[in-house]
């Protein structure tokens, strides 16, 4: 292995979000193609066919990519939104939306990843906003460029997934515990 | 937060995978070698992001392999410094508050990168932030905004047998090959909910 270029170039989440989106659809189409070839060839023999491990993509391959799908869509990732609020042209959008004010490449992927739509928002990702850019109005507009382009997020409909996933991941703890107790339990009965 | 790291790498296809499409069989071939894997000072691979170029395929004496030397690019997880991400909290300690994503467990805010008046509460195994009239907790599995501060690398090649009992001793003490050192101590950090939900401050006890 020999690294050529340690950074040739920087992904927006969008757009990794896509790459693995399609990767999975090749993936599963593969799969289907092959499977009807077999089953033509096999037709009459009466041998089931079995899967082999050509039809599967690498097992570490298949766990980023379910792991990282699951994290980009979570709420309050824009990803998750119901219609996907990006497309093709949505990078080009919003950085001729932002041309009138001086951001940084990395104020523009994060602004991309997690769409800001308010004040405090936009002044966690925007280093030294007061100074940069003073005044109210100043921010409002560039806030707007962004909703105009990415849209508004359903800040309620968020805040619920947020706190649902969060309980659904207590309790499933709890669940945890309470079999590790039984377990242990078991062990003691065994024992006695 | 992704990037794109370009590598030149020998690639060997095993017989049973000739019968897949060539292009195929050196996708797979690479996403088997790297994808959730961590390259020094490089970052967490992802997967290929696409090919570059490819030589031909050369059978070497003794092995059924076919060797193809190919570029690539491979989609990489490595946020730049001072970059904003989202997480969940994981555990807290007096040190401080590990936070982990679907994909990535190894990020660590250190206690005295949290804002002023946060403190360990240690009847709940929880950090508080105290305000002028509220109190509020980084509760586990609450999701929050952070900020990258520093990396961690450790290289975990391997090092010389030390033999004897103590093999074991040194295989438990494994640290994560990448880790992230972040911080939550500017305005608008820490959980979403205090920050994206006005009610939710009365609502927290």
């Amino acid at each position: 292995m020999k690294i050529l270029e340690a950074q040739s170039a920087a992904l927006t989440n969008y757009e990794v979000y896509t790459h693995l989106v399609q990767q999975d659809e090749r993936y599963e189409r593969r799969k289907t193609e092959r499977l009807e070839r077999l089953k033509k060839e096999k037709k009459g023999k009466g041998k089931a066919i079995k899967q082999e491990h050509a039809d599967r993509r690498p097992g570490n391959l298949a766990t980023m990519s379910i792991e990282l799908l699951n994290y980009l869509r979570e709420a309050p990732s824009p990803l998750g939104c119901k219609p996907l609020p990006y497309d093709e042209k949505t990078i080009k959008r919003l950085l001729e939306g932002l041309r009138p004010w001086d951001f940084t490449k990395g104020e523009i992927i994060m602004i991309l990843n997690l769409r800001p739509t308010k004040p405090e928002n936009l002044n966690t990702i925007v280093e030294e906003m007061e100074e940069r850019f003073p005044g109210d109005e100043d921010q409002l507009a560039i806030l707007s460029v962004i909703e105009a382009v990415l849209g508004r997020p359903d800040g309620d409909a968020e805040t619920k997934a947020m706190k649902a996933n969060a309980n659904k991941a207590r309790e499933a703890e709890q669940g945890d515990e309470e079999d590790v107790e039984i377990t242990t339990e078991q062990k003691m009965d065994v024992d006695g | 937060m992704f990037i794109l790291t370009k590598i030149a790498d020998l690639v060997q296809i095993v017989p049973e995978d000739f019968e897949k499409e060539a292009s195929q069989a050196i996708e797979d071939n690479i996403n088997a070698k790297y994808a959730n894997r961590v390259i020094q000072k490089i970052g967490l691979c992802i997967c290929l992001y696409d090919l570059l170029s490819a030589s031909e395929g050369l059978i070497g004496h003794g092995t059924g392999l076919v060797n193809v030397n190919v570029e690539f690019r491979l989609i990489v997880f490595r946020p730049f410094k001072h970059e904003v991400l989202l997480g969940k909290i994981s555990s807290a300690t007096p040190e401080g508050i590990r936070i982990r994503t679907n994909f990535f467990k190894d990020i660590f805010v250190p206690q005295h990168r949290l804002p002023e008046g946060a403190a360990f509460n240690d009847a709940e195994q929880v950090f508080t932030w105290t305000t002028e009239d509220t109190v509020l907790y980084y509760d586990n599995h609450e999701t929050v905004r952070f900020r990258v501060e520093e990396e961690r690398w450790h290289d975990q090649a391997p090092t010389k047998a030390t033999g004897g009992e103590n093999d074991q001793d040194v295989e438990e003490r494994k640290v994560s090959p990448y880790g992230i050192i972040a911080s939550m101590e500017d305005s608008g950090m820490g959980p979403c909910l205090w920050w994206d939900d006005v009610d939710v401050a009365e609502e927290v006890e």
